[in-house]
């Protein structure tokens, strides 16, 4: 079943898929604004929708990434102008954690992308606010301009790369596997 | 080999990043600043055996299955005790914060190519002097 909307670029068409009201965006770059009467609660396929009264800002997939980079770069801001005080540090860090596992739902359409995100997730998640440095903030800093709609698997090795050389663990922790090793005679 | 050389075995490679006594590992860790660490063929011949070995078992199951549940069913139903215990702890780990079968993949992959190059960060790899044919370079 497909659907025609208005835009304040040209008419747009979404699909209907499988009656799951499931969203999907088929065509159209940049951002468009559209009116949709009755359908506030739907989600919009890949795209991210924000709601100011009845009105969603939809943004084709290239945008809404480079908004998801700025906002990351953002909240790291934030993390350095509150780096001196440690309860602020915590907080700010906190939030990047949840912006961090927000993009992780909204970056399933494209693996790549997925895979750096996680990247970054496990990176932070193996990193308390207290042992963060300067050095690790501007690590993390060039790791998310590799967040773009053309990243490529090269893209995400040299990230990880970097990650490793700086110090920090972009994979998940495997601690209590050296015991179990041990305990069964194995090193 | 001069004096000031650290040759690290497999348990401390391991040791280093998989163990949960992190006051051991960050005295070891002091202990190894600054000095010239190495390692041979034979032990990263070792590591092969070990979390890599397990971690690429555990990616074919991943692929046999279509959920993540089942995969945890059958590792649970195993009758080897010991892959068993590695590979639920593996298994727990790719899979935390909710992650989907199709993430827990992505984990996986990426703790099978990148755990090697972190365990071995600042490592220099020797040759081997055993006879053993596995640590012998590739041609």
């Amino acid at each position: 079943m497909y659907r025609t909307i208005s835009s304040t670029e040209t008419n747009k068409e979404i699909l209907d898929r499988d009656q799951k009201r499931e969203w999907v965006y088929l065509e159209g770059r940049g951002k468009i604004v559209i009116s949709i009467r009755d359908e506030l609660e739907y989600k919009i396929g890949p795209m991210v929708a924000y709601e100011t009264s009845r009105i969603f800002s939809i943004y084709s997939r290239k945008d809404y990434i480079s908004e998801m980079r700025n906002s990351f770069l953002k909240i790291m801001g934030e993390i350095r102008d509150n780096f001196e005080d440690f309860r602020d540090r915590q907080m700010c860090f906190f939030k990047l954690k949840k912006a961090l596992e927000s993009a992780r739902k909204e970056s399933q359409v494209n693996p790549v992308l997925l895979e750096l995100i996680i990247c970054l997730f496990d990176t932070v998640k193996n990193l308390y606010s207290e042992n963060l440095t300067i050095e690790h903030i501007a690590t993390l800093e060039t790791i998310i301009y590799y967040i773009d709609s053309r990243i490529t698997e090269t893209d995400v090795d040299e990230a990880t790369e970097k990650l490793i050389s700086a110090g920090l663990n972009p994979l998940p922790k495997l601690d209590g596997l050296a015991e179990i090793y041990k305990r069964q005679g194995e090193i | 080999m001069n004096s000031s050389n650290i040759f690290l075995d497999t348990c401390v490679i391991l040791n280093r990043e998989f163990s949960r006594d992190r006051d051991k590992t960050d005295a070891v860790e002091k202990f190894l600043n600054q000095k010239n660490v190495i390692t041979s063929t034979y032990v990263n011949m070792e590591l092969n055996r070990t979390y890599y070995k397990d971690s690429y078992t555990l990616h074919t199951m991943l692929q046999e299955h279509r959920s993540l549940e089942e995969v945890k069913e059958r590792i649970k139903e195993m009758h080897f005790r010991r892959e068993k215990e590695r590979l639920e702890l593996i298994f727990e780990r790719i899979t935390a914060d909710n992650f989907e079968l199709h993430e827990a993949k992505i984990r996986l992959k990426r703790l099978i190519k990148w755990y090697h190059t972190k365990l071995l960060k600042g490592v220099n790899v020797i040759l081997s002097r055993t006879r053993c044919e596995q640590c012998l370079p590739k041609l």
